[in-house]
């Protein structure tokens, strides 16, 4: 062997050694999966879907988040599931059928698969999952939302960057991913093809879905326009035409070509009109925005500002009258979720009102409704998983 | 002889690994630790994930500042945490950043980190800082802008002297 040789081996061992660095400090710990999604039943019962020590369980409570049933495992083999802050699994029921939706990461970065599982039997067995990217590629098909239908119809709607990566297979840029969807019609047991939703979607931030006022899902996402800014589309779940560009649904005009992490937040009030809640940056300053659109997406005022610099991912909740808007903010020492309320369409809102806090890592905070009450849903590390009820508030009130 | 030769070389690539690539948590208070070892120095603060993939350009981009530029002084934050280190190390090293000071977020609250480092950084990544002596910064999300990048590199050719003032 010569030197050369030897030095290449030595290289080699460098890269290996560097490779394997740094298990050492056993001060750090890994990062809870603390994201858990909720849904209430026809009967009031509470069904939640979370990680549990590395495995994809639901559970259920009939007594309002206080106490839950044994966990029940989604897979039987035990599979990679992202459940961190934009990347959540999702639930569903409907009746005695619970659908779970999840995205199992890669070891490739930013690749994974959108995977499905169902429960007929009220949730004491589900079926074998299924992938539902027709695409099978080691690349990204993440941040899956699940939308179920009163008439049944199951929606998934995802991130994927087969277009992406075909572009640059080709030689050809890419602005940002797409959004593909998937339907099925038979309650779960399979879906149809996959189709594109809209071509030039971010990357990696969560998409909102909410049912539109004829009953079919509208989604809200955070798009990258042509000349590089991060504002949101809204839209029906079909296939939207790329060109002319899609009218913007916020016009913060954020031009970064970074990742946001910040995905927005969709609601749909009994009237038909639509309820927005997304993070951007307008003059140098972080924050969150509000603005509310007609059912056929016309904007019924300008955005407005929601809590202070520190406001983020944001949870919006329309039931009955009342509109409720959660977020996160970091006062210096504690995490906090503010709540604040609108009984007259979004247009007035009550002050801010801190309802949970944590000095500890915790989930984005979700809102859920039973009948006429809404609830905030939120996992902490330190506290645990609470569900608070939120009486109306009376600055809310008209 | 040769093999002599070959074990020194393992022998000095083994040593460097061990006192380069260290991983170091990022946890509360850190950032005032390192603008206070820092004081009255110019340096490049970047903050990135493993799930960003805009993340790569930035860090690619800073990695050839770096080769050009031997004495800057360039802090390489993880916003991720330490279970994903063999990732992070790897994607490092892929972009040229392998055997420096491997910094991961290691609070509770990655918010808290984000408070304590830019109230005006909402956690979009990546993240970039310059800071001038008096550590007063220039904020980018996304790539550096070169123009910024360059006026910064000329007023710190400065860049060129050692972080820490020696004894």
């Amino acid at each position: 062997m010569n030197s050369e040789r030897w030095r290449r081996l030595g290289v080699l061992l460098f890269v290996l050694l560097a490779a394997l660095v740094p298990l050492a400090d056993a001060a750090m710990k890994a990062r809870p999966q603390l994201a858990a999604s909720v849904a209430f039943d026809a009967a009031g019962r509470l069904w939640r879907v979370r990680l549990l020590d590395g495995l994809l369980v639901v559970d259920r409570s009939d007594d309002r988040g206080a106490s839950f049933s044994a966990p029940q495992p989604v897979t039987r083999q035990a599979e990679a599931v992202a459940a961190d802050g934009e990347l959540r699994p999702d639930i569903a029921v409907a009746g005695e059928r619970i659908y779970v939706a999840w995205t199992s990461p890669l070891p490739t970065a930013y690749a994974g698969h959108v995977r499905f599982a169902r429960s007929l039997d009220g949730g004491r067995s589900f079926a074998a999952p299924l992938t539902i990217n027709d695409n099978l590629d080691a690349i990204t098909h993440r941040f899956q939302t699940l939308h179920v239908a009163a008439d049944g119809r199951i929606t998934l709607v995802w991130i994927d960057k087969r277009d992406g990566e075909a572009a640059k297979r080709a030689g050809k840029s890419y602005r940002g991913a797409a959004l593909y969807y998937a339907v099925s019609d038979d309650g779960g047991a399979s879906f149809e093809p996959n189709l594109r939703l809209a071509a030039h979607s971010c990357e990696c931030c969560r998409i909102a879905l909410a049912t539109d006022g004829d009953g079919r899902p509208v989604a809200f996402w955070r798009h990258v326009f042509a000349d590089g800014s991060r504002d949101h589309l809204l839209a029906r779940v079909a296939p939207l035409a790329d060109e002319p560009e899609p009218p913007r649904a916020t016009e913060e005009h954020w031009q970064i070509n970074a990742c946001p992490h910040h995905g927005p937040a969709l609601a749909v009030a009994p009237d038909g009109t639509r309820h927005g809640v997304w993070f951007a940056q307008l003059a140098g300053e972080p924050g969150l925005f509000y603005r509310g659109w007609t059912a056929d997406g016309r904007p019924l005022a300008p955005a407005i500002r929601i809590g202070d610099a520190s406001a983020a991912h944001p949870a919006i909740l329309a039931v009955g009258p009342r509109l409720l808007l959660a977020w996160k903010a970091f006062d210096g020492e504690k995490t906090v979720i503010d709540v604040i309320e609108s009984t007259d369409g979004g247009h007035r809102w009550s002050a801010p009102r801190a309802v949970a806090a944590t000095g500890g890592a915790s989930d984005h905070p979700q809102l859920v409704a039973f009948r006429g009450d809404a609830y905030l849903s939120w996992s902490s590390e330190a506290e645990g998983y609470r569900l608070i009820a939120l009486a109306p508030a009376d600055g809310g009130r008209p | 002889m040769r093999i002599v030769r070959g074990i020194a070389w393992l022998l000095l690539f083994v040593g460097a690994w061990a006192q380069a690539a260290q991983l170091r948590p990022f946890g509360k208070g850190d950032m005032a630790r390192l603008l206070a070892e820092r004081q009255g120095h110019a340096f490049v603060l970047t903050l990135w994930s493993t799930d960003c993939p805009h993340c790569k350009t930035s860090l690619r981009q800073l990695a050839a500042l770096a080769k050009t530029h031997p004495q800057l002084d360039l802090v390489v934050v993880n916003t991720d945490s330490a279970d994903e280190s063999q990732t992070i190390a790897a994607m490092l090293a892929a972009v040229g950043l392998g055997g420096r000071d491997i910094w991961v977020f290691a609070a509770a609250a990655p918010e808290r980190l984000r408070f304590e480092i830019d109230r005006h950084w909402g956690g979009e990544l990546p993240r970039t800082y310059l800071f001038e002596s008096d550590h007063q910064f220039a904020a980018f999300s996304g790539p550096v802008d070169a123009g910024a990048l360059q006026q910064w590199l000329v007023r710190h050719a400065g860049a060129d002297r050692p972080p820490h003032p020696h004894p």
